[in-house]
């Protein structure tokens, strides 16, 4: 069955928008992760001398943003690992409710991980929080990462469930990646 | 209600959630928030998310992760994998079951650059199982053969599950990357005894003797050469620099990306469209791993609040005296069972926790115990009724093989991985010999 192309509202349009514009800052940061972390190890090897601060930096700054920042497009694709194996011998009804109670449950539950995780962000932020190296760095920063992606995968995750319930429409469940891949 | 009732409970609902297809990261945390928040209260259960995500995150060697996904991402968007099945049958033509024989090869070559054994089942089916049924090889060879290599990757390093598996045990990750190595070269030269022998005694298994078989020119093998070497550089190159100390396991991924990419560069495959595409399934890949990694940190909180790993330890040591085989008799269980609908990472992440208490409670080697976990995770894709990676192959192949075939194909397959099993389990030294002569 082929649906015509669905109506779309600017909500969700834009929530798709910021959604695809967290990736693209997501794909930059790995990127820089594995440049940072070749110049590193290319000047150990030639120069002796590492670059100060490339374990904080990536740790902290790359790797934090890059998985949080992520989890709303990863929503998107509809590539989060669930188990398909019964879903799929549901009747269609069914799974349109199973689907749709699953989705708030998930966004229930990165409600809850996006507030507390926003208040941590808050304080952290007030206290300039650094982190023990042997110069000063401050990790602050990347604790928004946190409650942005969880906060807006919230929102992706509403919107999945509300196009399955009003317009009985389940996101695609086929592994897309691997097909892309192959 | 008591603790550990409570945590029975949890176990329960975490299952069938993920039954009714919740995403695994939410089934994992969601139950053990509203489990810690049950036994204690509303403080305890929110305070382990502001103390847990953002810590364990911010982990340097957790970044080898999304490097190496990205290495394996390059090598199949690139195309690195895709001419290797036609350039390594050159060389092998000669083997009774030669096409079979190459598939192992270039599946374990395959899975161990791109660290996923259904994307490697799913690559080749299209790519090597067509080319074995067009000269008239048995059908449940052909699919076996491919459904099952793919699973060597995990064990023949650079390997994910190795590298979350260090992190998550406390062990070594270049100790486990050197222990894996004799363990799948040893599986892989089981799985080709096993086709050459049962091709020489049954010639009509691949399609007649030898002599009828195509001949290839100098020249062939020569341009065949071509498409065979990156991946062994590659692998080559990241393991070299870690045995030497040039660099850390951890710096390795950023390593091994950086030479898949100057590779494919060098072979004038690199387009900004393949590095592009690698990178979004990298960081795609990367952030739904870690979205289960923190539901089996809050797991892990919520069991060990509730008692239940140490009870259990201790209710199965003393029901198998502290044996290991017996523990790992049990462990084969669940995985098998298990198997049957999460991928390798999930499964290993989902159990480890209940895993880890009692293989330190039997006392026994976590790198050895690694191996182990890892070989049986990878038996758990491929065996009925439920293999993921059949199911992934029958999905490629559509209707030319009959889901009957591919499992009868692969039974011989999963008896060599017994016997690979056994003597992983058996002969201790054969994983952890290369390690103590590396570092001792």
């Amino acid at each position: 069955m082929i649906d015509p192309k669905p109506p779309s509202h600017p909500i969700e349009n834009s929530i798709i928008l910021v959604t695809r514009t967290m990736m693209v800052i997501c794909c930059a940061f790995l990127v820089l992760m594995m440049l940072h972390v070749g110049a590193d190890i290319l000047l150990k090897i030639l120069f002796n001398s590492p670059i100060t601060g490339t374990l904080e930096t990536v740790s902290y700054y790359y790797m934090v943003s890059l998985v949080f920042l992520a989890l709303p497009f990863v929503e998107l694709r509809n590539e989060h690992v669930s188990v398909d194996l019964f879903f799929q011998k549901f009747p269609r009804k069914l799974q349109i409710i199973v689907y749709v109670l699953g989705t708030l449950l998930a966004a229930f539950y990165y409600g809850m991980f996006s507030y507390i995780t926003l208040r941590d962000a808050i304080i952290a932020t007030n206290q300039q929080e650094t982190v023990m190296a042997n110069f000063l760095f401050y990790v602050w920063p990347s604790r928004w990462a946190l409650p942005l992606g969880s906060g807006l995968l919230v929102l992706m995750l509403l919107l999945n469930s509300v196009r399955a319930a009003l317009r009985g429409r389940l996101p695609d469940t086929s592994n897309s990646e691997m097909e892309a891949v192959a | 209600m008591s603790s550990g009732a409570i945590g029975i409970i949890g176990i329960v609902v975490t299952l069938l959630l993920m039954g009714l297809r919740v995403p695994i990261a939410v089934a994992l945390g969601g139950v053990s928030i509203a489990g810690i928040i049950w036994m204690l209260d509303f403080q305890a259960g929110f305070g382990i998310i502001s103390s847990v995500p953002f810590n364990f995150i911010g982990n340097w060697a957790l970044t080898a992760v999304p490097m190496f996904l990205l290495m394996g991402y390059i090598c199949t968007t690139t195309g690195m994998t895709n001419g290797l099945f036609r350039a390594m049958r050159i060389f092998l033509s000669r083997l009774p079951g030669g096409l079979a024989v190459t598939g192992v090869a270039a599946s374990a070559l395959f899975a161990s650059a791109s660290g996923s054994s259904v994307a490697t089942a799913s690559a080749m089916a299209r790519i090597a199982v067509p080319e074995m049924l067009s000269h008239k090889y048995d059908k449940g060879l052909a699919s076996g053969v491919i459904a099952a290599s793919g699973t060597l990757g995990s064990l023949i390093p650079p390997s994910i599950l190795m590298v979350l598996y260090g992190i998550y045990a406390e062990v070594s990750i270049g100790a486990l990357f050197v222990a894996g190595f004799l363990p799948g070269l040893v599986s892989a030269l089981l799985y080709i005894g096993m086709i050459v022998i049962r091709c020489h005694l049954n010639p009509a298994l691949y399609g007649g003797k030898p002599d009828q078989k195509e001949r290839f020119t100098t020249r062939e093998k020569l341009s065949a050469l071509r498409e065979v070497w990156p991946l062994p550089i590659l692998i080559f190159a990241v393991l070299g620099g870690i045995f030497t100390g040039l660099f850390s396991p951890t710096e390795a991924g950023a390593v091994g990306a950086i030479v898949a990419a100057l590779i494919a560069a060098v072979r004038g495959q690199l387009s900004l469209k393949s590095f592009k595409d690698a990178v979004v399934f990298a960081v795609i890949g990367t952030s739904s791993i870690f979205a289960i990694l923190i539901g089996t940190l809050f797991f892990t909180r919520f069991l060990v609040l509730s008692g239940l790993p140490t009870d259990l330890a201790d209710a199965v040591l003393a029901l198998t005296g502290g044996n290991p085989y017996l523990i790992i008799l049990g462990v084969a269980v669940i995985y098998v069972v298990l198997g049957m609908f999460v991928e390798s990472i999930g499964l290993m992440l989902l159990t480890l926790p209940i895993i880890l208490p009692l293989v330190n409670g039997a006392d026994m080697n976590l790198i050895w115990f690694g191996i182990i976990v890892i070989k049986l995770l990878e038996i758990g894709l491929v065996t009925p009724p439920i293999g993921l990676n059949v199911y992934v192959i029958k999905g490629a192949l559509g209707s030319t093989v009959s889901l009957q075939q591919i499992f009868k194909g692969v039974t011989w397959f999963i008896v060599m991985d017994v016997v690979a099993l056994l003597m992983i389990v058996y002969i201790p030294q054969m994983s952890l010999f290369l390690p103590t002569v590396m570092w001792d």
